[in-house]
């Protein structure tokens, strides 16, 4: 395991160590899609001479939180706790991650779990949105998969998949950090390094901003009544390292941030369409999906998409002005300095570009005074000439929209 | 527990203020708090106080709509407000050299609001589109069908955005008389943290607050005497949109006047519900796997706080699952197995909640914020003092003993 120490200020009370595990969702395999999810709650749900409740007793008992997560490509693993009981506490990643049950009783807890969470995110309409728009955004590559998997693929796997799975674990790479000094002195003797397991070698299966795809592969509704209709609009862009990905947090500040921005102004000061509009543009290792969704009344669905595609045409046709430039990149310099707040928020920054082969100290924003309008424009064309669309509502409407995709699009 | 240094001022010539100062943090938060959240509005002027909290930014005597935005993220800051059932508050994050300015833009455009039609209308328009949105997550809209059956009374039993009938009601007299009411320094506060200095207190005092009456008064008044009462019995509902079944239960539980109280029942819900030793997860999660998921909350308010239980699970295990709760919260108030190791671990858990959620200062100043504008300004010192006081099964069985009241038991289910 690769270990890093980070300094951040010390009147916090507190501490935190996190493992990064480079392999999430990623690494799950057809038809059994969600599988390290599982193994990933396995882990904490008991460990050499503790069994599950006796796990969580120890870690309660200290005031302590243990949080696990899979991501599409890796794992988190984060134990928080006051600084009086840190070193007694630190030598539990070690066991959870070398050292694990996985036991048969605890998989099936947790399957049966993952299940009913399934079922309660789709009571959500904007999970159901965009889960479409990424099945058609990303086809068959990871991203386009949920990372908790699916009601179908659970049931289908074992025990002795988790068994597998974990041996598959073992070779992936992992990296410690922290901001408590305690952690230079720990010997965490753990798995291999495996060099090269860092490289992106799965080479994307579908590279849709380059393919000519029809429109209608480009679209995707779902129909439900309801009050209002959703839409989520964009493509899959570039990794992190990426020299594009720059001009896109600058284009994301330009349509996002705050109340100054582009969307703000334009959905809700000028016409107050929606209340609920804005950019997702997630950090990833592949490519990152860029999208605009915004939720708005059947009544005012068709205008608001209207005002959406002549958006859309304007940031592929002109330059920003630079007056909106300039702001879009205070903003993304202050969005920086918020995002540094939180020890939570910093170390799984760093934790993660280590996973991704950069530097933990790895400035975004160095060359940002270097971006031009033109190099703004140009990122857009690039990735954002041919969309994907997902709409959820009315049937109606969501066929009147359809419409106007292929007028506009 | 060490957030910063705590600094309170009070001069009868500028409103009471916090500064909390911790030089690590990279931005400073001003925080201008209000009592005047929904509670407060009349009673058939529902969404009034969340209707106002938007069109605050929408120009004032001094700005034009949207420039108060443009002058904040120029500044490389941010801005954002809330509502809620007791209070609303307005802040701006921003980084210190830039303090002055932020600090006499919020001060402007909080007090001397300009509210004129056209803006007033569309942002109307917004409002009903966040009310849609709400009600189209069931999760949402099934709490706040709970907390309207829970209160007895309408103060906390109506939504905080007002419902889109309210909505369409509601005229611009409606917001400036509240206004007029509330946003006074009778029921105001200033919270300020971060990388403070010298010049921050100097410009505090130099800032501009002639817009509020100070010669009048500068003691926060607690102008809401009324005391909020619960419903108590069971209500079976179906409910649409849902795939999967909840049922909430609820105990009036003292207000947050009552602080160690409160923190008493903090403790209760972690002995319940935090981590898989806790009694309910132990039951319901890791026996029987009979809950997709539970959670034990204390919904605190001035007016009467409530300790909510929250389950959600398969319509088929409907039945065994408020049994299993009920079963287990007789063997709480029967103290049955209830051991001094249990509490105390309840209370590191609430001492680390506490520590791990004073870290930005935006946590900074909504904590000491709304502790200042509601007169409990040593709260944090007591802290340690009120779980001292838990830390002991006599003293603990007196919050124990809330739960053999009686309770108000929603369930809902799916209807498939």
């Amino acid at each position: 395991m690769i270990q890093a120490h980070c300094e951040t200020k010390n009147s916090r009370n507190f501490s935190i160590a996190m493992v990064w595990i480079n392999g999430g969702s990623n690494m799950d395999v057809e038809e059994k899609k969600g599988i390290n999810q599982i193994l990933c709650s396995l882990l904490t749900r008991g460990c050499k001479d503790f069994d599950n409740l006796a796990f969580s007793d120890y870690v309660d008992s200290h005031g302590a939180e243990l949080n696990i997560e899979t991501v599409e490509d890796g794992m988190l693993i984060s134990l928080k706790s006051l600084d009086e009981h840190f070193n007694k506490l630190l030598p539990l990643l070690n066991l959870i991650i070398n050292e694990p049950s996985l036991l048969n009783k605890q998989f099936q807890n947790v399957k049966e779990s993952t299940i009913n969470t399934l079922k309660k995110d789709k009571e959500n309409p904007f999970n159901i949105t965009f889960e479409k728009w990424r099945k058609i955004v990303y086809l068959k590559h990871s991203y386009a998969f949920n990372s908790y998997g699916y009601e179908e693929d659970i049931s289908k796997i074992t025990h002795n998949d988790i068994l597998s799975e974990y041996e598959n674990f073992k070779d992936r790479n992992k990296y410690l950090i922290s901001n408590n000094l305690i952690i230079q002195n720990k010997s965490f003797g753990l798995i291999n390094q495996n060099i090269d397991q860092n490289k992106i070698t799965n080479n994307l299966e579908s590279k849709n901003h380059k393919h000519e795809s029809n429109i209608l592969d480009r679209f995707a509704s779902t129909n439900q009544k309801s009050n209002q209709i959703i839409l989520m609009i964009g493509n899959q862009t570039c990794p992190l390292s990426n020299a594009d990905y720059l001009p896109l947090k600058i284009l994301e500040s330009y349509l996002s941030y705050g109340m100054s921005s582009i969307l703000f102004k334009l959905f809700r000061e000028k016409n107050g369409l929606t209340y609920e509009v804005g950019v997702y543009n997630p950090f990833r290792k592949e490519n990152s999906p860029f999208l605009v969704y915004l939720s708005v009344s059947n009544k005012n669905a068709l205008l608001a998409f209207e005002i959406l595609s002549q958006l859309w045409g304007e940031l592929l046709s002109s330059l920003i002005f630079d007056n909106d430039i300039y702001l879009a990149k205070i903003k993304l310099k202050s969005s920086f300095l918020s995002s540094n707040q939180t020890l939570d928020e910093i170390l799984q920054r760093k934790v993660r570009y280590l996973g991704y082969k950069l530097d933990q100290n790895y400035n975004l924003l160095k060359k940002i005074e270097y971006i031009t309008a033109e190099d703004i424009l140009n990122t857009t064309k690039k990735y954002l000439s041919k969309p994907f669309l997902s709409i959820y509502g009315d049937e109606k409407i969501c066929n009147e929209i359809n419409k106007l995709w292929i007028k506009n699009f | 527990m060490n957030p910063g240094e705590v600094k309170y001022f009070n001069h009868s010539s500028k409103p009471k203020c916090v500064f909390v100062e911790n030089k690590e943090l990279p931005l400073v938060c001003i925080d201008f708090w209000f009592k005047a959240g929904s509670a407060f509005e009349e009673s058939d002027r529902n969404g009034t106080a969340h209707f106002l909290e938007h069109m605050i930014f929408k120009g004032s005597n001094k700005l034009m709509p949207g420039e108060f935005d443009y002058k904040i993220e120029s500044l490389g800051g941010m801005s954002n407000a809330s509502t809620g059932y007791d209070d609303a508050h307005y802040y701006v994050l921003i980084p210190e050299n830039n303090f002055k300015e932020s600090l006499a833009l919020l001060t402007n455009i909080v007090f001397a609001p300009s509210i004129n039609i056209h803006e007033f209308e569309k942002e109307k328009s917004v409002v009903i589109d966040e009310i849609k949105q709400q009600n189209d997550q069931p999760d949402e809209k099934l709490f706040n069908y709970f907390l309207s059956r829970v209160w007895k009374d309408n103060k906390y039993g109506k939504t905080i955005l007002g419902t889109e009938e309210n909505l369409h009601s509601l005229k611009i007299a409606d917001l400036e008389k509240f206004h007029k009411r509330f946003y006074n320094n009778n029921n105001f506060c200033i919270a300020i943290a971060g990388n403070l200095s010298e010049k921050t207190f100097e410009t505090y005092q130099e800032n501009n607050f002639s817009y509020l009456d100070l010669e009048k008064t500068s003691q926060i008044k607690n102008n809401n005497e009324f005391i909020a009462v619960s419903s108590i019995g069971r209500e079976e509902i179906n409910f649409k949109n849902i795939e999967l079944s909840r049922i909430f239960m609820a105990w009036s539980i003292p207000s947050l006047k009552y602080q160690k109280i409160n923190i008493g029942f903090e403790i209760l819900a972690s002995i319940l519900c935090v981590g898989r030793n806790s009694r309910l997860v132990k039951v319901l999660k890791e026996k029987s796997n009979l809950v997709e998921s539970i959670y034990v909350d204390v919904n605190a308010g001035e007016l009467g706080s409530l300790l909510v239980i929250e389950a959600c699970c398969d319509e088929i295990n409907l039945k065994n699952v408020e049994e299993e709760i009920n079963e287990t919260i007789q063997e709480v108030i029967s103290c049955k197995n209830l051991t001094l190791n249990e509490i105390r671990k309840a209370i590191n858990i609430v001492k680390s909640n506490y520590i791990f959620n004073l870290e930005t200062s935006t946590q900074l100043t909504s904590f000491f914020g709304n502790e200042l504008l509601w007169g409990r300004k040593n709260s944090l010192n007591e802290l340690n003092n009120h779980l001292e006081y838990w830390n002991n099964k006599k003293n603990f069985k007196k919050i124990i003993n809330y739960l053999s009241k009686n309770k108000f038991t929603l369930i809902a289910s799916t209807g498939k």
